[in-house]
């Protein structure tokens, strides 16, 4: 038949020939060429399709033979085609038989430039061969390129054993430290990448990835294994480290210079894991040895390499936490030896060890979020726990407690005079503490307690600085927190003006009191509980509160007033003594010296004074004996320097000392307290917390049922401690007993048809 | 010298010369590889295209379809609707081809790899057949009948298409038997 293909192949072949031997192809000789191969197909599709399907009787003209036939006849075109430029492309190769390396390299690209075109034109000639050459139904592969395909895996099968062993000797050479010909490596990376251009990207695996990256890559781990145990054995931790950057700059230089752009990643990844991966047991050992050595430099190295593998800095952390609190717990550890109960040192050694390890994280460890955390939870740990705190019989009351003094102290008038920017500092600081305390609320009690001191006593430093450390706690903890610190703060405000009002009206009204007075009115519930005094005043005394009941009661209607003499003051000016001393005492104190203005023999007994001022003896004996401390009263029945005792006789005389001395004209008598005293308001204190923590949980789990209806015993419990542990580390135990007692009073009760559910009852 | 200005002459097998812009020659696959794989310097003076295996007619309608779609997109997408001008030029070139006229430029289509016309085509000779009889069909393209007394007997009663499958997997199932029995070479690519 006119287009078998042993008719057409001389023809083709001497085209072939004219291809490779790069001899032009008119276009009547292409369009004939094109023509037969078009030809030999359609007909031997021809020949089979039209008895094919339509005639069912034929065995020889069935389905499978048409798939078989037309790939038979038309397969044997293709697998000469396939023959002749096997032969004549390994041919062509030959030629480099005897070349090496650089000249190797050259003439391959040359050859391949040629193929590359000579293909395009064998392509467009065998065109039909691509279309038909196929299962029906499977999709066309190009053929031709298949072909191409097939001549490219033989170039690089050669290139692969003749010289890609010397390309990777360069790369040797030049990681040894020698300069080499960067453009040659350059140019034979490109022809790789070259040879893998195709209509899918997907070829640059192929040849690139799988025959020069991947053995690049298997090069370089070897190389850098070795280097990398070499350079330990000789040197030290940090050198390598030095050594490990040096290293992947360069070869992130290497890579960005003649290697292809995607090599960057597995490159990066093989030096980490080779230098860092395998060694991170070295890192790790060496990197609490530099904390204790604060050799922040190394430091910062470290979390750069290490932060490059993962779960690299995972060990890190932990070994920063461990560190830190040993370093906390130490420096508290030196202070407890010397002052256990000091504000001031105790946080002055928190903020040395806290700002160091703050200023470390964020200058090594660019603050990163997993460090910040070891150092919040290292801190919470040495300040909540430690030598202090042992002392103090592991108490949870101890470090709110000194927090809370130590902002007393700051806030209080003192003789040093804090400027506005240092004092801002300061309370930052306090801040920056408290967010570690465990218990904030005993901090709560403590501070709310001195504040109404301070406030009462007038003795704040500055009005601005107070308001700071509110608006700072209410960031901190929320309103709720700061609610009565707030309300204190007003009703000092207001009183003042209560106070101007009240002299205004005495003025208008004509009543001489004959003495300054000035008076705080305080809401009830927004202050701390203090102890009622009762006794009858002095008579100048009484009829200004008096004068002030009415007028108060003019302006407000239906409020009840209760007075606290306990913390009321006064100043009284004496003339009894060789000087003109004026005293500040607490009201009681003044009462009781007044008894003195009228008293026989100046000498009272304790009956007498019970009688005069109506005060029952408990409340007396403290303040007598506060005078006797002080030297204004002298008793024959208790010895010098010793305290009274509640069980002293009521027959016993306190007569006023008429050589009373003191270095100043004005005395303060408000300053000393008695032991006892001091020792019941902490329990007190005490008591209070844990009243104010039952009432607290049994809120929060009636709040939690009220929602949820129903929960399971386990899930309450962890809810609850969720909850409050922004005040406080609750006691599981307790917080167990407020659900009893809740369902003791009908909160809640069992579900009956669940083990261990409660369920609120509405 | 633009793209459209520049003209290509064809010679035909009949001798005729006819003239295609490069547009519209760029409608054929096989002409475009052809033109870049034996490049021209001097396209004015250079000899015509030899297109030796359709005639002149042929020719002439190819050029004019491809000349009308020149300024479409080649889209890979055969789903394309042309506007109504060109759907009348279609109509006009291809209304008065018969059954042979049709083979003929299809065939023509094929081999310069003219896509868009061969589609064109072949959806109107798949509408000349649909829903037809095979005898009918046989009419229409002028096809020996080269079945036996007996099949045609069995087509005409019962329904063809089942018939026709049922055949056709018989076969198919004594092929597969055939092969296993005696492994045939089967040709690997």
């Amino acid at each position: 038949m006119q287009y078998e293909v042993e008719t057409i192949w001389p023809d083709l072949e001497s085209g072939l020939d004219d291809i490779f031997g790069e001899r032009r192809i008119e276009q009547k000789r292409y369009m004939t060429l094109y023509t037969h191969v078009y030809n030999h197909c359609i007909n031997s599709i021809k020949s089979l399709v039209n008895p094919a399907i339509l005639a069912p009787k034929s065995g020889r003209n069935s389905i499978n033979d048409y798939r078989n036939g037309s790939l038979f006849s038309g397969s044997e075109l293709y697998q000469r085609l396939k023959n002749y430029l096997e032969r004549t492309v390994t041919e062509a190769l030959q030629e480099g038989n005897e070349k090496h390396d650089e000249e190797l390299f050259r003439f391959y690209v040359d050859k391949w430039k040629q193929f590359c075109f000579y293909f395009k034109v064998i392509d467009g000639i065998f065109d039909c061969l691509n279309k038909h050459l196929c299962e029906p139904g499977v999709e066309v592969n190009r053929d031709s390129k298949r072909v191409l395909f097939y001549v490219k895996t033989l170039l690089l099968r050669e290139l692969d054993a003749r010289f890609m062993q010397g390309v990777m000797d360069l790369i040797r050479q030049e990681r040894d430290g020698q300069t080499i010909d960067r453009s040659f490596i350059r140019a034979v990376v490109e022809f790789y990448v070259d040879l893998g251009i195709d209509e899918n990207s997907r070829s640059l695996e192929r040849f690139y990835r799988q025959k020069f990256e991947k053995r690049f890559l298997g090069e370089t781990e070897n190389y850098y294994t070795t280097e990398a145990d070499d350079f330990l054995q000789q040197n030290s931790f940090t050198e390598y480290m030095k050594k490990i950057e040096k290293r992947l700059n360069e070869e992130a230089e290497r890579c960005n210079f003649y290697l292809h752009a995607t090599t960057l990643q597995p490159l990066s990844q093989i030096c980490e894991t080779v230098f860092i991966q395998r060694k991170i047991e070295l890192f790790q050992r060496d990197f609490g040895p530099l904390l204790e050595q604060e050799r922040d430099d190394d430091l910062a190295r470290i979390y750069q390499l290490c932060g490059r593998i993962e779960q690299g800095l995972e060990e890190l952390k932990l070994a920063l936490e461990r560190h830190i609190t040993r370093q906390g717990q130490n420096a508290i550890d030196e202070i407890a030896k010397k002052s256990p109960n000091d504000p001031r040192e105790f946080m002055r050694g928190i903020l040395e060890v806290h700002m160091r390890y703050k200023g470390l994280v964020s200058k090594s460890f660019r603050d990163e979020a997993g460090f910040k955390e070891a150092l919040d939870k290292a801190s919470s740990h040495f300040i909540n726990k430690n030598a202090i705190t042992k002392i103090a019989g592991n108490s949870s009351s101890k470090v709110p407690e000194l927090i809370a003094r130590y902002c007393d102290l700051l806030l209080r008038k003192s003789k040093d005079n804090i400027g506005e920017a240092e004092m801002e500092e300061q309370l930052q600081n306090v801040i920056a503490v408290f967010k570690y305390i465990e218990d904030k609320d005993v901090f709560q009690q403590f501070y709310t307690k001195m504040l109404s001191k301070r406030l009462i006593g007038g003795l704040s430093a500055s009005d601005t600085a107070e308001s700071q450390m509110i608006s700072k706690l209410k960031q901190m903890c929320g309103i709720e927190y700061t609610n009565k610190l707030q309300r204190m703060f007003t009703d000092t405000e207001l009183s003042k003006n209560i106070t101007e009002n009240f002299r205004k009206n005495c003025q208008e009204k004509d009543i001489a009191l004959g003495l300054d007075f000035a008076i705080m009115v305080l809401g009830y519930s927004s202050w701390p509980s203090m102890p009622q005094l009762q006794m009858q005043m002095p008579l100048k005394l009484s009829e200004t509160i008096e004068h002030f009941k009415n007028y108060y009661n003019t302006q407000h209607n239906g409020r009840k007033l209760s007075w606290i003499y306990s913390q009321s003051r006064g100043e009284l000016s004496s003339t009894g003594f060789q000087k003109k001393y004026g005293f500040q005492a607490w009201t009681a104190q003044m009462a009781v010296l007044m008894l003195y203005n009228e008293a026989p023999k100046q000498a009272l007994n304790l009956k007498e004074m019970m009688l005069q001022l109506n005060m029952p003896k408990d409340q007396l004996v403290p303040v007598v004996g506060s005078l006797l401390k002080n030297d204004l009263l002298k008793c024959g029945d208790v010895a010098a320097g010793t305290e009274v005792e509640n069980e002293i006789a009521d027959t016993a005389v306190f007569a006023l000392n008429p050589n009373f001395q003191s270095k100043k004209i004005k005395v303060d008598l408000t300053r000393t307290q008695m032991r006892s005293e001091v020792k019941k308001e902490a329990e007190k204190d005490k008591q209070y917390i844990e009243e104010d923590r039952r009432l607290v949980t049994e809120a929060c789990i009636v709040r939690i049922m009220k929602t949820r209806k129903r929960l399971a015993h386990n899930e309450l419990i962890s809810e609850v401690l969720q909850q409050l542990s922004t005040r406080f580390t609750p006691n599981v135990m307790k917080v167990r007993t407020s659900i009893e007692g809740l369902m003791e009073r009908l909160f809640l009760k069992r579900a009956e048809d669940a083990m261990n559910v409660y369920e609120y009852i509405a | 010298m633009t793209d459209s200005a520049v003209i290509y002459k064809v010679k035909t097998i009949d001798g005729e010369v006819l003239e295609i812009s490069k547009r519209a020659a760029d409608r054929s696959a096989t002409l475009i590889e052809m033109l870049r794989n034996c490049p021209v310097d001097d396209v004015e003076n250079m000899d015509p295209i030899v297109l030796d295996r359709a005639k002149g007619t042929i020719v002439k309608m190819i050029i004019q379809w491809c000349e009308d779609h020149k300024y479409q997109p080649i889209l890979k997408d055969d789903k394309v609707e042309h506007c109504e001008e060109i759907k009348n030029q279609e109509k006009e070139l291809l209304k008065d081809l018969d059954g042979d006229g049709l083979y003929d430029l299809f065939e023509a289509a094929n081999w310069l790899d003219v896509r868009c016309l061969r589609q064109k085509i072949a959806k109107i000779l798949a509408a000349m057949i649909s829903g037809k009889k095979h005898t009918e069909i046989r009419t229409i393209w002028q096809l020996e009948n080269d079945f036996t007394a007996e099949e045609e007997a069995q087509f005409s009663t019962e329904d063809a298409w089942n018939v026709l499958v049922e055949e056709m997997t018989k076969r198919e199932a004594e092929k597969v038997t055939e092969n296993v029995a005696t492994p045939s070479a089967s040709t690997s690519n």
